[in-house]
């Protein structure tokens, strides 16, 4: 087990370097000259010469790379072109507010999803089934940011039970979480739901648990106790990649509710053009999905031994 | 068995983690205070006013950081509000003397005196230890100064390289703060982390990316102390989010409200609407070194053809008035130039006298959500155009990406019309001009519209260099009358400041500088 | 026998071709999403003959007009008719949809099946690249394609293309693997056949189900990158009605003008829902195991 995961963790390592070049070289593609844009329209030539040096624009770029791997070696991501504050920091503030929303997100998405799944399955092709899958296709299918603005003025505007944004100043507020994860639940809700009614049936049709049927166990036992547990390890793989998913912002939720997060933070970071914030966001991001991957993978390997062998 | 316990260790060890990490924000707020909760849709990117791209968060943070000088609605200064008590100007125009308020304090402890205002002005705005960037208005403002220099403890001098008529309005504005030397020495300098440091009524409290400042109440402060005890405002950047947060009474502020929602929040008894004229201008900038518009009688004609007075009233909301001048009639050098007509037939006309009576194409660069609007003016505009036969497409674009289109050397430029603005921020005609027609094309200089009149340009340096008021009005009167018929770009219309509050607010007043707001008198009234 | 053998296979073919078409007709969720789809294809394509109106040309004095007789959805900011752009916004968002996922494909697939056909040194390098491009959340990746290429219809055509290409390696590598094993193509492969024969007639065949399947959620997917995309105002030129920049600029109407966001937004739901309906219904029908 432990070869195996060393194993993984070393073939993480090639994925890594290769996101940093891929990184490097996508936000040195991007239009627009990032010392232009910070000294502005009135700024003389000059000027603008003086703020690329002072970026180390002016050299090579295969240089600029090196100094890029090495400060990174170092965990030094540079600071924003824009604020001048440290990106590291500032990447990890806003990771802990999108933590939270990610985690109260699959709080409600977890339950509420499988269980609609499963009485999805259980009823196979009657009425509820197909209640069950057109109410999971609607999260599915609804833009998220529509779906936030509705809730916004249902919940804030004409109930006014809830607020409409922001993490809840000055003090913590949980009550603020809950319209922003409504809104990203409900997308979560309809992948776990048909999810796991996907993978219960395709259990429910296997011959061990026509064999338990024919040894007749209950309804019950076969449903909870035979197809559930298996029916649900798929399931659980979905959720890990999930909430790494939900980990890297959500760009359009975060926006409607002033959610100060990763995806708003990465979405002003590429409308500056600041280089160093940008390519500090787009690192992390990779670097939890690598590690959400790796996770998965060795949850897997642990639940299904066969698979370290392969 | 043993790594089973170990996962669900782990994953409750992550649990206990995430609600600790909640319950440490909960603190309490003391009753006393009096909490205003300010709304606004952008962040300030900076906590350096010199390199705001900001008007508002400037005018915000001039609350914390002042300005050597105080003026009125009507420009005149008041010195009972002012740093600098009285002033001097020397018969020959070329020294101004200023006496400093004693007893002042930096929020950091550091006495305010002669020596912080010599060196805010000589090691920033002088030797310009940043670049100024766009869109701030410093361009060329502080070219004509020599040197500044302390008298005494308690007395500046400025020297001129030559008189300098617009060098008081300049002082006074709010984007020319004094900043206190040794926070931002120990702070490393430009381009570092420098906290806001000033003498204001407000202290700066945090900045937290994307989602608030903070500001508390200066008990030390000098002069009247504003009612508020703490400032809060929020960054939220969807219109709707902030329109709902006030309504459900999570927000007392809303900072240039969505225009849609003026008219219903006006019917609304709970708030306050307050708008003002503003020296906010949108215009259309046209190449005036590009193949059509190389005629004059091609700029009039989009200028006539564009109805201006219905863009005002169906797409901003009536919240913005057309132009009879290039600047406002509360900026000195303002003269009226009567208004330019809706006249599509006329436009016609003159397309084929400089012999396009087919019309012709052009590109028209528009940023998206940089104005108010930006998107749909640009539409309307496209569809005005079309109706004389300029068939105009539009090129959508980024921030970053529109700004490198606007400043490419004329040699590579590919712009030929643009939707683009400018904010007056010093209230003299002499900053808008200078650097739109007086000044070096971009990128050296600002003149997007690659203006070419050499006679006209020196009729503005005369102007700006001129001691005597009266004599710059004429001048000025000449200057905008010659570039009013010229056209070298279409100014739209000069949009009004909006802010909209709860009645349990007072103390927030637009200002009549573009995008600008004066929060010095905030205050909690009643609930 | 060889013939023999063939017109029986195709014969069979046939068969279930027929088979899966009734298998979907009597499928709920086809019942549903198909005429859905129908409704806006008709729509699209007849909506010159619908609409007196011009879904680009302004008129500023009918701004923002509530829903009506002569405006049975009400106009928008700058006084077009919405149920007008909706209908010619049907032949874009579809088109947007059809072109994206085609690009993905064209460009996904066949990498994955290579990739899982060859294995080895290819297939690592293939996959981790693959491994790269799924750690970016598919929204940043488009809105950093539109960002470098420029806001426009054919760049977000690209974007949202682009975005999901990782998808279709990973459904077309998973599905080579699969079918690599299965006996028969051992069986042709120890026949001495050429591996591009191969790679065609027995692989990418076999793969096209499930990625018939996949394109058709697909379809949905992209056109919400898409809405999203003009939600921030990266989108298509604002003069064309494609529906996630009107719901995009008219939720700046939102609380005084509800009907300018609302029935784009309703649109784009349906669409979807029906795109995934459809998906869920091929799904079944082109499974022999289940039972319909």
């Amino acid at each position: 087990m432990l070869g195996y995961i060393l194993r993984r963790i070393v073939l993480a390592i090639p994925v890594i370097i290769g996101v940093t070049v891929i990184v490097f070289a996508m936000v040195r593609f991007l239009p627009g000259d990032p010392a232009r844009v910070i000294a502005g329209v009135a700024a003389t030539e000059e000027e603008v010469e003086t703020i690329r040096r002072q970026l180390g624009l002016d050299r090579p770029i295969w240089e600029q790379y090196a100094s890029f791997m090495w400060n990174l070696i170092r965990l030094d991501l540079g600071k924003s072109m824009f604020t001048g504050k440290p990106v590291l920091p500032q990447l990890m503030e806003t990771m802990q507010n999108t933590f939270i929303l990610a985690v109260a997100a699959m709080a409600i998405a977890i339950p509420v999803g499988i269980v609609i799944g499963i009485i999805s399955a259980i009823n196979r092709g009657k009425a509820i089934d197909q209640v069950a899958i057109v109410a999971s296709l609607f999260g599915v299918s609804m833009p998220a940011f529509w779906l936030g603005l509705m809730l916004i003025l249902l919940f804030a505007v004409t109930l006014r039970v809830l607020p409409a944004g922001g993490i809840g100043i000055p003090n913590w507020d949980p009550r603020y979480v809950i319209l922003p994860a409504l809104t990203l639940a409900a997308h979560l809700i309809g992948v776990l739901a048909r999810m796991t009614r996907s993978s219960m049936l395709s259990v429910l049709g296997q011959d061990y648990i026509r064999t338990a049927r024919s040894k007749g166990a209950t309804e019950y036992t076969v449903n909870y106790k035979h197809a559930l547990r298996n029916a649900l390890l798929p399931v659980t793989t979905i959720t890990g990649l999930y909430f790494g998913y939900l980990l890297s912002g959500t760009v359009l939720t975060e926006t409607v509710f002033a959610w100060p997060g990763m995806g708003r933070l990465l979405v002003n970071a590429i409308s500056n053009r600041d280089y160093p914030l940008i390519q500090g966001g787009v690192l992390l991001f990779s670097l939890i999905f690598i590690v959400v991957n790796l996770i998965v993978d060795i949850l897997y390997a642990y639940i299904d031994p066969r698979i370290r062998y392969e | 068995m043993v790594s089973k316990i170990k996962v669900v260790a782990t994953i409750i060890i992550i649990i206990i983690a995430a609600v600790a990490a909640g319950a440490i924000y909960l603190t309490q707020t003391p009753i006393s205070e009096k909490v205003v909760t300010i709304v606004y849709g952008s962040d300030p990117g900076t906590l350096d006013t010199l390199q705001s791209h900001s008007a508002t968060w400037t005018s915000l943070f001039n609350s914390v950081q002042e300005s050597l000088l105080k003026i009125d609605s009507e420009g005149n200064i008041i010195p009972s509000k002012s740093l600098a008590i009285s002033y001097e100007v020397s018969p020959d125009g070329l020294t101004y003397t200023f006496k400093l308020r004693k007893g002042v304090k930096f929020h950091d402890g550091t006495p305010f005196n002669a020596s912080a205002v010599v060196w805010s002005f000589m090691q920033r705005y002088i030797n310009k230890d940043v670049p100024f960037p766009e869109g701030t208005g410093f361009a060329n403002r502080f070219d004509p100064i020599k040197s500044v220099e302390a008298v005494d403890d308690y007395t500046v001098k400025f020297n001129l390289k030559y008189p300098y008529g617009p060098l008081l309005a300049n002082l006074a504005s709010y984007r020319i703060a004094i900043f206190s030397p040794s926070t931002y020495i120990r702070a490393g300098g430009p381009n570092a982390d420098v906290p806001l440091i000033g003498t204001g009524p407000f202290k700066f409290v945090e900045w937290k990316l994307n989602e608030r400042v903070v500001l508390e109440r200066n008990e030390d402060y000098w002069g009247e102390k504003p009612g508020a005890t703490k400032v809060i405002i929020n960054i939220v950047p969807e219109a709707t989010t902030r329109i709902s947060m006030l309504l459900a009474g999570d927000a007392d502020v809303v900072l240039a409200p969505p225009p849609v929602e003026v008219p219903n929040l006006r019917q609304n008894p709970n708030f306050v609407v307050a708008d003002v004229p503003s020296t906010r201008g949108v215009m259309v900038i046209m190449n005036n070194q590009w193949g059509p518009f190389k005629d004059e009688r091609v700029r009039q004609a989009v200028n006539y053809a564009i109805d201006k007075e219905a863009l005002v009233k169906n797409v901003l909301q009536g919240l913005a008035d057309t132009t009879d001048s290039w600047v406002t009639p509360n900026v000195f050098g303002y003269t009226s130039l009567g208004k330019w007509p809706y006249d599509p037939a006329k436009a016609k006309q003159l397309l084929a006298e400089a012999g396009y009576p087919n019309g012709f194409k052009a590109t028209f660069a528009t940023p998206s959500g940089r104005y108010l609007f930006d998107l749909q003016v640009s539409q309307a505009i496209q569809a005005y155009l079309r109706e004389v036969g300029i068939d105009v497409e539009l090129l959508v674009q980024d921030w970053p990406t529109f700004v490198k289109h606007l400043t490419a050397p004329i040699n590579e430029t590919k712009m030929q019309m643009a939707l683009t603005g400018y904010g007056i921020v010093v209230m003299d005609a002499d900053g808008v001009l200078t650097s739109y027609f007086g000044g070096p094309w971009v990128p050296q200089g600002n003149s997007l519209v690659y203006y070419g009149n050499e006679e006209v340009k020196a009729m503005i340096k005369k102007a700006r260099e001129e001691p005597d008021p009266k004599v710059r009005l004429q001048l000025y009167d000449q200057i905008m009358r010659i570039l009013w018929k010229e056209q070298p770009q279409a100014l739209l219309y000069f949009q009004k400041n909006v802010v909209v509050y709860s009645k349990n607010v007072k103390g927030v007043v637009p200002s009549n500088i573009a995008d600008t707001y004066d929060i010095t008198g905030l205050d909690r009234v009643g609930g | 026998m060889k013939t023999a053998s063939n017109s029986s296979k195709d014969a069979l073919d046939k068969y279930w071709r027929r088979e899966v078409i009734r298998r979907l007709s009597k499928h709920r969720s086809a019942r549903l999403g198909v005429p859905i789809l129908l409704f806006f294809v008709i729509v699209g394509v007849l909506a010159p003959f619908l609409s007196p109106y011009d879904p680009i040309k302004i008129n500023l004095s009918e701004a923002l007009r509530p829903p009506s007789s002569d405006h049975i959805l009400g106009t928008d900011e700058l006084g077009r008719d919405i149920a007008t752009r909706i209908m010619y916004g049907a032949r874009i968002s579809m088109f947007i949809g059809f072109l994206a996922v085609l690009i993905g494909l064209a460009i996904g697939a066949p990498i994955g099946i290579i990739s899982g056909y060859y294995g080895g040194a290819i297939d690592f390098a293939l996959q981790r690249l693959t491994d790269v491009l799924l750690a970016f959340p598919g929204i940043l990746l488009a809105l950093v394609l539109v960002a470098t290429l420029g806001v426009g219809l054919t760049n977000v055509i690209i974007a949202v293309g682009i975005s999901s290409v990782p998808v279709y390696i990973r459904l077309a590598r998973g599905q080579t693997l699969y079918i690599r094993e299965l006996s028969y193509v051992e069986a042709v492969r120890a026949l001495g056949l050429r591996s591009p024969t191969i790679l065609f007639k027995h692989i990418f065949l076999n793969t096209v189900d499930p990625l018939i399947v996949q394109s058709t959620l697909q379809l949905g997917t992209a056109i919400l990158t898409a809405a999203g995309l003009g939600f921030l105002g990266l989108g298509v030129e604002p003069t064309i009605p494609e529906w996630g920049t009107m719901l995009g600029t008219g939720r700046e109407y939102l609380m005084s003008s509800p009907h300018v966001a609302t029935f784009p937004g309703l649109a784009i739901f349906l669409v979807v829902l029906a795109f995934n309906l459809l998906g869920d219904a091929l799904r079944d029908a082109l499974d022999p195991t289940l039972a319909l």
